[in-house]
């Protein structure tokens, strides 16, 4: 090549070139080019053998490796799209199996090292290969590729650095724990004996592993964010995130309900009563009017009831009145986690009206309260009118088999 | 056997839930509603200006009082009664807060809705007269208000707060018979304010905006509520307020030069929405409208007019980038061919022409909705010429004369 600058070039142009080609809307199912979620990749057959040869592949994470941003990046974002290859363009299950085992291999070598997740613009595109994996594979498929424990683990230790380091990330957890809630979801679908022995254990441990990281690592936000005097952006601001996150918990974290519970549990009701004391100082005046310690004090308890308020409200929202799920006893723990949610409005209420609009919480915690309420509306309160109109029935037919049996 | 069967016990479902309340501990399905509804009616009250916590409070309220048993219970608990009875700015000031101005509307469209469910004015023990009496009273003061005091700046937030709680008002009426209760309430002390406001208020677009959407709201006709008796005069008066209102603004508009600044906020947003209104009105059938030339009435020529002489006003290229003007535009063009169409052929060739060249753009746009709108005006047309081709009339004149033109 003539010069370093012109080969800079000429890699970033041909990066650019495969990822407009692969991402071409080939059977026209996908007018709206704006969405960042690749679908599946309807690639024609006649491609198959420069899609399914190992070098192609293999090229693209040697050129991620071998450079930096915005050239790395965009190599990342052509493997997602490799990745996302319609099934059918592979002759046989075990060519695919084949194809999945060198990806599975190159994220391994990725995750061991590190390599390049120091650039936002890697990391970023990184998460999503991630999550996309999952989708455009079955987890059937993914246990019995080499090194899937190995993999797992390693998925597991990047996800909980991440949500650690929730600060320069907000945008990428969600698709983090996308890929969590996909495997987790995947699993009644798997038998048993398929694939590598011990890897429906293993994928429970990895994922209360997760989930404690994130409950501990929100909470933990809090503080960072109040001591920081907005130096940090608060991610309980970022309505957008905040909401991709909560919507992927309800399948997370009743994979291991009993556990996930116990775990919010744990923090709640200690917070619950601290909270009261606290208030308990400061009588009837605002948060604002206490001294300072006090009131930074009940501005970090408020932030983390909050967290806790939005979890509970989005995994109770996640109750399921499928058949397949209505002997799991799971509305017991949904009713301990909407427990503290309920006295915890009480306690808000409480303190708001007795000091006659003065004693405000923090307006996110009001918001979490109201969106805890319309997850239990929409799946519990919901449910009383079809209780009240079955009861009504039943009413009617005592009524009417009473008359029978007296006439 | 048939007893057994009927005599089963509650059903998974049911044990599931009663589970889930038992575990709560809480108290029954009642006391945990009631324990919402009263954060609910705290929230309203003491976050007046969190307009963030008012919307999400009003949405709550809204999906609690949808369902048939849920809006039941509501009305059982005394913090809905408080509301139904005080729904006024003096007691919940979130009304007064600018910024919450649309969440009028949310608010009175669940009250309605809960006062008009079966048991509900005897549940809350209100009527229906004595629930909107403080929007009348407020429309009272101002129609007694002499032109110049009307138009006056102490007027402009009580109009938008009365129109605006109609309209929630109007959008929870699901049935004739409670449809007649307001309309009696507006009918006749109410009705002829609505075109004085549009006349002097024509330049401001917030308090045009929120007269002419609760009048699209109240001049449509879903399911069928617009139902008055055969002797009634009622949907002629109706029509006849529609049109007065469409063309004072319109008049108004016409005249009035072309805005500096944004033309969408400033001219085709409410262009768009008094022709929506026009919409409503026409396609409403509840209006006989051979009567109004039949009894030398001006009301329907004159509404067709200003309409047209709006969509006239704007250029082709303007409706088109602009999708809500787009839609109400071709939705008056193809009402107009449907049910006008000898006021269509009579129209001059230049004029007839310049509506056809719309229908012929609007014909190619990518929205489906647009593009039938358009396909359903030139059905509507050649129709008209099929039917008619060999017969001495003068619409079928008129159009030969244009065909022969181009």
């Amino acid at each position: 090549m003539a010069d370093k600058r012109q080969e800079t070039i000429l890699g970033e142009q041909a990066l650019a070139l495969t990822v407009r080609c692969l991402n071409f809307d080939f059977i026209g199912t996908n007018p709206d080019e704006s969405t960042e979620d690749v679908g599946t990749i309807q690639a024609p057959t006649s491609w198959r053998s420069v899609l399914q040869d190992s070098s192609t592949i293999e090229l693209l994470f040697e050129f991620y490796k071998n450079t930096e941003p915005p050239r790395s990046n965009k190599a990342m974002e052509a493997i997602i799209l490799l990745c996302s290859v319609r099934r059918s363009l592979f002759p046989t299950d075990k060519d695919r199996g084949a194809f999945l085992g060198r990806v599975m291999t190159g994220i391994r070598s990725l995750l061991s090292n590190q390599t390049g997740f120091a650039h936002q613009d890697n990391y970023h595109q990184f998460c999503r290969l991630l999550g996309r994996l999952k989708a455009n594979y079955q987890l059937s498929e993914l246990v019995k590729a080499d090194g899937y424990l190995e993999w797992l683990e390693l998925a597991s230790s990047f996800t909980v650095q991440s949500i650690r380091n929730w600060q320069y990330c907000t945008n990428s957890i969600h698709y983090l724990l996308a890929l969590w809630g996909r495997l987790v979801a995947a699993v009644p679908y798997v038998r048993p004996d398929t694939g590598v022995q011990g890897h429906a254990e293993a994928l429970e441990k990895q994922v209360l592993t997760v989930v404690e990281a994130y409950i501990e690592s929100m909470l933990g936000s809090v503080e960072m964010v109040v001591n920081s005097d907005g130096g940090l952006d608060d991610p309980l601001e970022d309505d957008g995130s905040l909401k991709e996150q909560l919507d992927r918990l309800p399948n997370i974290c009743r994979f291991k309900y009993g556990d996930v519970a116990q775990l919010i549990l744990n923090k709640f009701d200690p917070l619950l009563n601290q909270y009261r004391q606290a208030l308990g100082h400061i009588g009837s005046s605002s948060t604002e009017s206490a001294p300072a310690d006090v009131s930074r004090q009940i501005r970090i308890i408020e932030g983390q009831l909050t967290w806790l308020t939005y979890i509970i409200g989005s995994i109770v929202g996640g109750h399921s009145w499928s058949s397949a799920h209505l002997g799991d006893g799971d509305e017991t723990i949904d009713a301990s986690l909407s427990r503290r949610a309920l006295q915890l409005a009480q306690c808000v209420d409480y303190r708001l009206t007795q000091s006659n609009g003065v004693g405000r919480a923090d307006c996110k915690l009001e918001e979490s309260l109201l969106f805890y309420f319309q997850n239990f509306r929409r799946v519990y309160m919901f449910m009383w009118d079809q209780v009240s109109y079955l009861s009504m029935l039943n009413v009617m037919h005592h009524i009417c088999v009473t008359h029978f049996i007296l006439y | 056997m048939m007893a057994a069967k009927l005599d089963s016990g509650p059903s998974t479902k049911q044990k599931v839930y009663q589970r889930m309340f038992e575990h709560l501990g809480m108290g029954d399905h009642t006391a945990v509603a009631n324990l919402i509804v009263t954060k609910i009616g705290n929230n309203l009250k003491f976050w007046p200006e969190y307009t963030e916590i008012i919307q999400k409070t009003l949405d709550l309220l809204l999906d609690m009082a949808g369902g048939y048993s849920s809006s039941k219970l509501l009305l059982t608990l005394d913090t809905v009664n408080f509301l139904a009875r005080h729904h006024t700015e003096d007691h919940f000031p979130f009304l007064a807060a600018p910024a919450n101005v649309r969440y009028r509307t949310t608010f009175h469209a669940t009250l309605a809705r809960l006062l008009l469910s079966p048991t509900g004015t005897e549940k809350l023990g209100i009527s229906f007269e004595t629930f909107v009496e403080p929007i009348m009273n407020t429309l009272k003061t101002l129609g007694n208000l002499s032109p110049s005091d009307l138009r006056n700046e102490a007027a402009r937030r009580p109009l938008i707060g009365a129109f605006r709680d109609l309209r929630g008002i109007a959008a929870s009426l699901h049935n004739r018979k409670s449809y007649a209760m307001l309309f009696e309430l507006m009918h006749p002390a109410h009705l002829p304010l609505l075109a004085k406001v549009a006349d002097s208020w024509h330049d401001q677009v917030d308090v045009i905006v929120s007269l002419l959407r609760f009048l699209q709201e109240f001049c449509h006709n879903k399911a069928n509520r617009v139902n008055f008796d055969q002797s009634s005069p009622n949907g002629i008066l109706l029509f006849r307020t529609t049109s007065d209102v469409v063309c004072a603004f319109g008049r108004r508009l016409l005249a009035s030069p072309l805005p500096e600044g944004d033309m969408y906020k400033q001219r085709y947003k409410c262009m768009a929405i008094s022709l929506s209104v026009l919409n409503s009105a026409l396609s409403g059938n509840y209006v006989c409208f051979g009567v109004f030339a039949l009894y030398n009435d001006p009301c329907l020529e004159n509404a067709l007019d200003v309409a047209l002489q709006m969509i006239l006003s704007a250029p082709v290229d303007d409706v088109i980038a602009y999708p809500k003007l787009s839609k109400a535009y071709f939705g008056f063009v193809e009402i107009f061919f449907r049910h006008h169409i000898k006021s269509v052929l009579a129209l001059e060739t230049g004029l007839l022409m310049q509506l056809m060249n719309s229908v012929h753009e609007g014909l190619q746009a990518s929205d489906p909705q647009l593009s039938s709108l358009c396909a359903n005006a030139i059905d509507h047309l050649a129709t008209f010429y099929y039917e008619n081709i060999n017969k001495d009339k003068i619409e079928m004149h008129n159009m030969n004369k244009v065909i022969y033109f181009y």
